[in-house]
């Protein structure tokens, strides 16, 4: 049972004498969504291509319930794949793209009406079916998409920036549905986004990646409380990164404040100070940053606020019913949370 | 509620004006094009001195109906073999990229710009009796007679047609396919189905309507065909179009000549009327970037032989044109160009073939000039036009579903008395030319027209320009290349055009293509090889004319 669902071992592709996925492995089990997260052109795209055997790995080995799919040509390997912007036939209706690959399924041709209306049900499309596709909407026209996918019953799903081209509203409801819909089905999944928000909603395990690596890959709470690299904790929206000295017992020292972190090697370190859970201090210490206000924007629950410090430009989330002095004053503001990042 | 000022005016003088541009454009038609026609109708239904007795053979011998029978088949098989042909070709120019791929496409789109008499004349130089082809087997020890006897066959006429046609064709569906998203095909292969299914299923459906509408356009084009018939067929391949010339000019029946030319407008005008339709309808899925394939070695492979056939089928007639022009009984030679300027036999013509070539120019002068004009006004007016913008587009469309031949002999029965008495201009001529060239020019004009974001003219005007400056400091820098595309074209199909010249033209005013199917006539090898030289001639013309054209990159080039 150890082997069940996908696993990819040091898989790489190049095109045109530039490595777009490098050595990467990753394992995804039945029940398990992956979401594999980073900005554009860092390969995740490819990376499903080469899953789905659209593209063939220069090395690595691409295995599914332990078999090595290397042989397998794509209209063998029995996945479903959502495409980025959907890729819906136009010469054909709705129910006609959801039965098209039913004909090489398990279910027989007697029973692909019936497979067609239970997708048509799930996915909320009852009254689409006869439509053509130039007259659905775009979130109509996601669902036909994820119902084609879903029809002949595949063994691993993967969906490309399914909710990509959508407005955020409509992103948000959708988000909801198909993270049900997946939780019921219990395929292996993957799903590629740019969007860190989407990853963390939709993912059982998150990867980011990089220039074709995976930088960092964990449950997506442990990869919001320890991004780890710098590039990660950037790419999370975390922007508080200040240099600063570490001394043996692990205080580190920066133009703008002192915190407290595990012991480690002295020397020079990068800083992450986190911005949530921070509040207003009367003075400087161990933990707080000092500088002065510059900016506040008012986001309902709480402020956001921007102050200039020695070490460059912080911004914080404070609670909303904080009183804060004009801008340019001097104020300190008390972040329990900073850990060093690594390089990268 | 406030009323909004519209910037544009009251909308009845937006509307007075695009009719205002139309009207000499309208005028033009009205008078050339459905005049004449209305005559040929008159002239075989309604004749004065016609009565229906003249119509008889029509139906009392199966003569036109085998004639109307082998025009329909041959026009068929062309057009099956045109895009059976077409479809490798056209798999390979959407989705191989190679070094060179612009000049080939240029290069094989050459035959489709060329004259009849050019392209019939060429085949004439690689497979006819004298041909190089032949010349070259008969070098063989044993063989004495020509051993390629294609002359006077029906292959032949099909060989000219598929020649004709198959760059047309293969763009046409080539465009559809290069839009094609790529991802259509992968969904197909994720959801289980293999390389032949995925074509089968989701390619063909999805070209179906360029395939169509490449299919009619090449049966619209074989079905009319005229100089590849007369010249290279002879007489047991008659057509149609042949037909309606043989009963005007040497049986002098115009009833029933006009009979049959509107039976072949019948059979065009709805071939046109699909062709419209199909092209008009939604594109699929454009707007998506094909992504750059990566073909395997035996695509690739493939590929490149589909390259190198298509390029040779291509440029063998033509060289084989050029080499036999230079061929003299003693071997290579000027002779054929040099004797251009004589006349002294003075059997085919009043004048010498340089004299033809220099009516050839002034007529292809003058008929760009009225065309580009005329393609002006149109392309604005229906830009203009909220209604009846269908009806103009229609009318725009049809000199294309009237044979030269119709058009010629609609131009004799009508035009030689008043209220337009042109039969001892040279005017007419020119008037035919610009007809047939007119619509090419209008098309170039109006679809860069269309791609011009009205938003340019708006900011210009803020920016207080008047309209007429936006039109000299915003859309005619933005159009100058289509215009020339336009007048180019023009240009080349005035000195091309041999169907309805050769019906109006009188004796003294003989042009290129005319000289041509003289000396081609006349026995004797002089004849023969000033033909091949003036046919050279007229082939440089055209295709340095259309190479001009491909460079300016027009979009909607090789559309109609």
């Amino acid at each position: 049972m150890g082997d069940e669902g996908l696993e990819l071992e040091g898989v790489s592709f190049a095109a045109a004498g530039r490595l777009i996925v490098d050595s990467v492995s990753l394992r995804v089990r039945p029940g398990e969504t992956l979401a594999v997260v980073g900005p554009s052109g860092c390969g995740k795209t490819t990376l499903l291509r080469l899953i789905a055997g659209l593209e063939r790995p220069e090395c690595g080995r691409i295995l599914f319930d332990g078999d090595d799919l290397a042989a397998v040509p794509p209209h063998r390997r029995n996945f479903g794949m959502m495409f980025q912007e959907f890729a819906l036939f136009p010469h054909l209706t709705v129910e006609q793209n959801i039965a098209f690959g039913l004909r090489h399924s398990r279910f027989p041709r007697g029973a692909h009406r019936e497979r067609v209306a239970e997708l048509l049900t799930m996915t909320g499309l009852m009254e689409f079916g006869k439509r053509t596709i130039e007259k659905l909407s775009g979130g109509e026209r996601q669902r036909v998409a994820l119902a084609r996918a879903l029809a002949p019953e595949p063994r691993l799903l993967m969906l490309d920036e399914p909710l990509g081209s959508l407005d955020r509203a409509l992103r948000e409801r959708l988000l909801v549905e198909l993270k049900t819909i997946l939780e019921q089905l219990r395929v292996p999944a993957l799903y590629v986004t740019h969007d860190q928000f989407e990853a963390f909603a939709m993912s059982t395990v998150m990867a980011v990646m990089r220039a074709g690596r995976i930088v960092r890959m964990g449950t997506p709470r442990e990869v919001h409380n320890e991004p780890q690299t710098e590039f990660v904790a950037r790419f999370l929206g975390m922007e508080n990164i200040v240099p600063g000295e570490r001394r043996s017992d692990g205080l580190v020292e920066t133009a703008c404040g002192d915190w407290q972190t595990a012991p480690a090697e002295p020397g020079p370190v990068q800083l992450l100070i986190r911005d949530e859970q921070a509040t207003l201090a009367k003075q400087a210490g161990l933990g707080v940053a000092t500088g002065v206000l510059r900016s506040r924007m008012f986001q309902g629950n709480d402020v956001y606020v921007g102050m200039e410090t020695a070490a460059g430009e912080l911004r914080f989330r404070l609670e909303a019913n904080e009183e804060l002095p004009p801008e340019g004053t001097r104020i300190f503001v008390h972040a329990p949370r900073a850990q060093v990042l690594a390089a990268g | 509620m406030v009323a909004r000022p519209n910037p544009a005016g009251p909308p009845w003088t937006a509307r007075a004006g695009a009719w205002l541009l139309l009207a000499l454009p309208l005028a033009f038609l009205g008078a050339f094009l459905l005049y004449p026609l209305q005559g040929i109708i008159r002239e075989s239904l309604l004749g004065e001195t016609a009565s229906l007795d003249d119509l008889r053979p029509l139906w009392e011998d199966s003569y036109y109906l085998e004639r109307l029978w082998f025009t329909t088949w041959q026009a068929a098989l062309s057009t099956l073999l045109t895009v059976g042909l077409a479809l490798p070709c056209a798999w390979v120019l959407a989705h191989h990229e190679f070094p060179g791929k612009a000049l080939v496409l240029a290069v094989v789109t050459i035959p489709f710009v060329l004259p009849t008499v050019v392209v019939a004349v060429a085949f004439s130089a690689l497979v006819g009796p004298r041909g190089l082809a032949n010349a070259v087997l008969m070098e063989l020890p044993g063989v004495d007679e020509p051993p390629i006897r294609l002359f006077n066959t029906i292959w032949i006429i099909l060989l000219a047609h598929v020649f004709y046609n198959l760059a047309l064709a293969a763009r046409i569906i080539a465009a559809a396919w290069a839009n094609l998203d790529p991802r259509l095909g992968e969904v197909a292969a994720v959801l289980g189905y293999g390389r032949l299914e995925r074509f089968a299923r989701v390619t063909a459906p999805l070209l179906k309507a360029p395939i169509l509408a490449a299919g009619s356009l090449v049966f619209l084009f074989s079905f009319t065909s005229f100089g590849v018939i007369l010249i290279l067929g002879g007489p047991r391949y008659a057509t149609i179009e042949t037909e309606i010339y043989r009963e005007m000019v040497f049986i002098f029946r115009p009833s029933l000549a006009a009979a049959l030319a509107l039976i072949q407008m019948g059979v065009t005008f709805a071939f046109l009327a699909f062709y419209a339709r199909l092209s008009k309808g939604r594109g699929v899925a454009a707007g998506v970037a094909a992504s750059p394939a990566r073909p395997g070695r035996a695509g690739r492979l493939v590929a490149a032989s589909i390259v190198v056939a298509l390029v040779l089928f291509t440029v063998a007639p033509l060289l084989a044109l050029v080499e036999r022009s230079l061929h003299g009984a003693a071997g290579y030679t000027l002779e054929f160009y040099r004797s251009l300027g004589e006349n002294t036999r003075n059997q085919a013509l009043f004048v010498t073939p340089f004299q033809a070539a220099r009516n050839s120019v002034m007529f292809a002068a003058s008929a760009t000039a009225l065309a580009v004009p005329l393609g002006m006004l149109t392309a604005y007016g229906i830009q203009r036009v909220k209604r009846g913008a269908a009806l103009v587009e229609a009318l725009l469309l049809m000199p294309l579903g009237v044979s030269a031949i119709t058009l010629g002999l609609g131009f004799l029965v009508t035009l030689d008395e008043p209220p337009l008495e042109l039969r001892a201009s040279r005017w007419l001529i020119v008037i035919a030319h610009t007809l047939v060239a007119y619509p090419f020019v209008a098309r170039a004009i109006s679809g860069q027209l269309r791609a011009i974001d009205p938003r340019l003219r708006e900011a210009a005007r803020t920016m207080g320009e008047s309209s007429v400056g936006v039109f000299f400091r915003v859309d005619l820098p933005l159009l100058w290349r289509a215009i020339v595309v336009g007048a180019v074209f023009a240009f080349a199909i005035s000195m091309g055009e041999f169907g309805a010249t050769l019906l109006i033209a009188r004796p003294e005013w003989p042009t290129l293509p005319l000289a041509i199917f003289r000396y081609l006539g006349q026995p004797g090898a002089l004849n023969y090889g000033q033909a091949l030289a003036m046919s050279t001639i007229l082939m440089s013309v055209t295709a340095a004319g259309f190479l001009v054209i491909d460079r300016m990159r027009i979009r909607g080039l090789g559309t109609f």
